[in-house]
C-alpha cells in the first residue's frame, strides 16, 4: 500500500511534467524545419528531465504534498512512522516508485515525441531512441539520488535549492577549478546516443554510482534521523 | 516475565542541550488504563515518540511487551501490536476516509472488520470525504478507528479527545473502557483533561521536567493523599520538621494548608500536637494532586 500512497502523492506532478514535455515536443515540431530536431530535443528536454527527477524524488519518507500545500502534511509523517515497518522499507518503496515514475515519464515522453514529430522518426533510429531513453533514465537516477538524499534532512524548498546547487553549481565549480567544461550528466547532452550513436557507458555508470551512493547515504541518515 | 506492557527505566533525552526527559521511570501494567499527565513541555510527547521509535533516547531503557524497544527491529515488532493516536491527529490530507482505512488495513493482519463497521457507524465517519475536509474532532475519531480496528494490545493515545464535543468525548471514553474490559487492551493515554483521566484511568503518572513525580494506582493515590487545613492560634515554630509524607505546606497568615501523600494519620497527629491548632482533613482529587506537584507556589514552606 505504500506504492498506492506514493502514487497519490506524485501522480499530478508526473502528469504536469508530461504536459510540459508535450509542449516542448510541439516546439520541436514547429522548429524542426529550420533546425536540427534532435539537437532541439536534447536542449529542450534535458532541463525538464532533471526537474522531473528532482520533483519525483519527493520528500523521502515524509508525506508529500500532492498538488498544493495542505494542512496536516507535516503531522501525518507521525502516522506513517507509527506503522509497523522499517524506515528502510519506507525509503526503498518511495525510491523504487520514484524511479519507476521517472522511467515511465521518459518512455511516454519519448513515445509522444516520436509520434508527434515525424521529423524525429526520420532522423533517429529505434536503437538510438531506446539508447537515449535508457541513458536519460540512468542519468536522471543520479539527480533522483541526490534529491532523495537531501530530502532526508531538508525541507522541500531547501531540498530543491540544494539539489539544483549540487547539480548545476557543482558542475560550474568543477569547470572553474579544472578550467574545462564539466558536465555532470553528459549522457543526456553531448554524449547522448542521439549524438554519438553509442551508449555512453562510462557516463551512465557514474550516474548510477552517484544514485546508489546517495540512496545509501539517505538510508544511513534515515537510520539515525529523529522525528 | 514482567506483567508490564510498557517499562521505561532512567530514560534521558536532550534536545540541543536542553533536557526533555531527565531519568524518567514508568511502568504500565498489562490491561490497565493508564493516564499520563504533565504540563506542556513536561516530556509527555517525547516519551511517546521514544516508545514509538521516532526518537532515540540518550540513555536508559525502553521495553514494550517485555522486549527491548530501543532498537528499530523489536520496535517495529512492537508497533504491530500498538494502536497510536498522534497529538495533532494529522493523517494524509489527500486521502478520503475510505482510502485511509484501505491503506492502513494491510499493515495489520489482525484487522477487525466488525470493529471497522461498528466504529464507522458509531463515529458517523463520511467515507467519501477527504481527510483535509474533516474537523479535528472527526480526525480524532478516524485515528481512533484506525488504532482500535487492528486488534491492538496496547493503545498509545496522545490527547485522544482533543477537539471532540462533550457527547463524543463521553462516547470515546466509554468505548475505551469497554475495549480495555472486553479485550484486555492496555490503554496508555496522555491528556490535559483531568476529569477525563479521573473518570477512566486506573493508574496514572504525573511527569514534570522530564521526571515522574507521582505514579501509582489512582484509587490508592486518592486514598493516601490528604489535605489538612489548619488554623493556628500561635506562630508556627520556625524549627518545625514535618513527618514523612508531607509533600507541600503552604501558609497564609495563621492558616496552613498541608498536602500529605502518605502517613496521613501521623501527619494529623503531628498537627494535633501543635498548641491551639484546629484541623480539618479533606480527601484530595486528581486535579489537586496534579496542581500541587506541578505548580510553583510562592507561599510554599515545603
Amino acid at each position: 500500500m505504500l506504492w498506492y500512497k506514493a502514487w497519490l502523492e506524485t501522480r499530478w506532478r508526473a502528469l504536469f511534467l508530461l504536459t510540459i514535455i508535450l509542449f516542448v515536443v510541439a516546439q520541436i515540431h514547429s522548429h524542426s524545419k529550420t533546425a536540427n530536431a534532435t539537437v532541439t530535443l536534447l536542449h529542450g528536454l534535458e532541463f525538464i528531465w532533471i526537474v522531473n527527477a528532482m520533483s519525483l524524488a519527493g520528500s523521502g519518507i515524509r508525506t508529500d504534498s500532492p498538488f498544493r500545500v495542505l494542512k496536516g502534511i507535516q503531522g501525518s509523517m507521525y502516522f506513517t512512522l507509527s506503522l509497523p515497518m522499517s524506515r528502510l522499507r519506507l525509503l526503498a518503496t518511495r525510491a523504487a516508485f520514484g524511479l519507476f515514475e521517472i522511467a515511465a515519464v521518459i518512455i511516454i515522453g519519448c513515445c509522444i515525441a516520436g509520434l508527434a514529430a515525424p521529423e524525429l522518426r526520420a532522423q533517429v533510429t529505434l536503437a538510438d531512441a531506446i539508447g537515449y531513453a535508457v541513458a536519460t533514465f540512468l542519468s536522471c537516477s543520479a539527480v533522483f539520488g541526490i534529491s532523495t538524499m537531501f530530502a532526508t534532512f531538508l525541507d522541500q524548498q531547501w531540498q530543491i535549492f540544494a539539489s539544483m546547487f549540487a547539480i548545476f553549481g557543482g558542475s560550474w565549480i568543477v569547470s572553474q577549478i579544472t578550467g574545462s567544461h564539466f558536465d555532470l550528466l553528459p549522457a543526456m547532452s553531448t554524449a547522448s546516443p542521439l549524438e554519438t550513436h553509442v551508449m555512453p557507458w562510462a557516463a551512465v555508470s557514474a550516474s548510477v554510482g552517484i544514485c546508489v551512493t546517495c540512496l545509501l547515504a539517505a538510508w544511513q541518515i534515515e537510520k539515525v534521523r529523529q522525528y | 516475565m514482567s506483567d508490564c506492557v510498557i517499562e521505561v527505566n532512567a530514560l534521558k533525552k536532550s534536545f540541543g542541550g536542553r533536557p526533555a526527559l531527565n531519568g524518567l521511570d514508568l511502568r504500565v501494567p498489562a490491561g490497565s488504563i493508564f493516564g499520563f499527565l504533565g504540563r506542556n513541555g513536561a516530556g509527555k510527547t517525547t516519551t511517546i515518540k521514544t516508545l514509538m521509535g521516532m526518537i532515540r533516547a540518550d540513555s536508559g531503557a525502553v521495553r514494550l511487551f517485555g522486549a527491548d524497544a530501543g532498537e528499530p527491529a523489536p520496535n517495529i515488532a512492537a508497533r504491530q501490536r500498538i494502536g497510536f493516536v498522534t497529538e495533532d491527529k494529522d493523517l494524509y490530507p489527500y486521502m478520503t476516509v475510505e482510502q485511509i482505512v484501505r491503506f492502513t488495513r494491510p499493515f495489520f493482519p489482525q484487522w477487525r472488520d466488525d470493529l471497522e463497521r461498528r466504529y464507522l457507524k458509531m463515529f458517523d465517519l463520511p467515507l467519501k470525504r477527504k481527510v483535509s475536509d474533516l474537523s479535528k474532532g472527526t480526525r480524532s475519531k478516524l485515528m481512533l478507528l484506525l488504532a482500535i480496528c487492528h486488534g491492538a494490545e496496547l493503545l498509545i493515545l496522545d490527547e485522544p479527545t482533543d477537539g471532540l464535543d462533550p457527547a463524543a468525548i463521553e462516547d470515546v471514553l466509554r468505548e475505551l473502557v469497554a475495549i480495555a474490559a472486553s479485550q484486555g487492551t492496555t490503554i496508555f493515554f496522555s491528556s490535559h483533561q483531568l476529569p477525563e483521566v479521573e473518570q477512566i484511568a486506573e493508574s496514572i503518572c504525573i511527569i514534570d521536567k522530564g521526571r515522574a513525580i507521582v505514579s501509582g494506582v489512582l484509587d490508592d493515590l486518592k486514598q493516601y493523599y490528604q489535605r489538612f487545613q489548619i488554623v493556628l492560634e500561635h506562630e508556627l515554630p520556625t524549627s518545625m520538621r514535618w513527618v514523612d509524607g508531607v509533600e507541600h505546606v503552604r501558609q497564609e497568615g495563621r492558616t496552613i494548608s498541608i498536602l500529605a501523600s502518605r502517613n496521613a494519620d501521623a501527619v494529623e497527629g503531628q498537627i494535633a500536637s501543635l498548641p491551639g491548632a484546629t484541623v480539618e482533613r479533606y480527601p484530595v482529587g486528581l486535579k489537586e494532586i496534579f496542581l500541587e506537584h506541578v505548580r510553583s507556589d510562592e507561599n510554599a514552606l515545603v
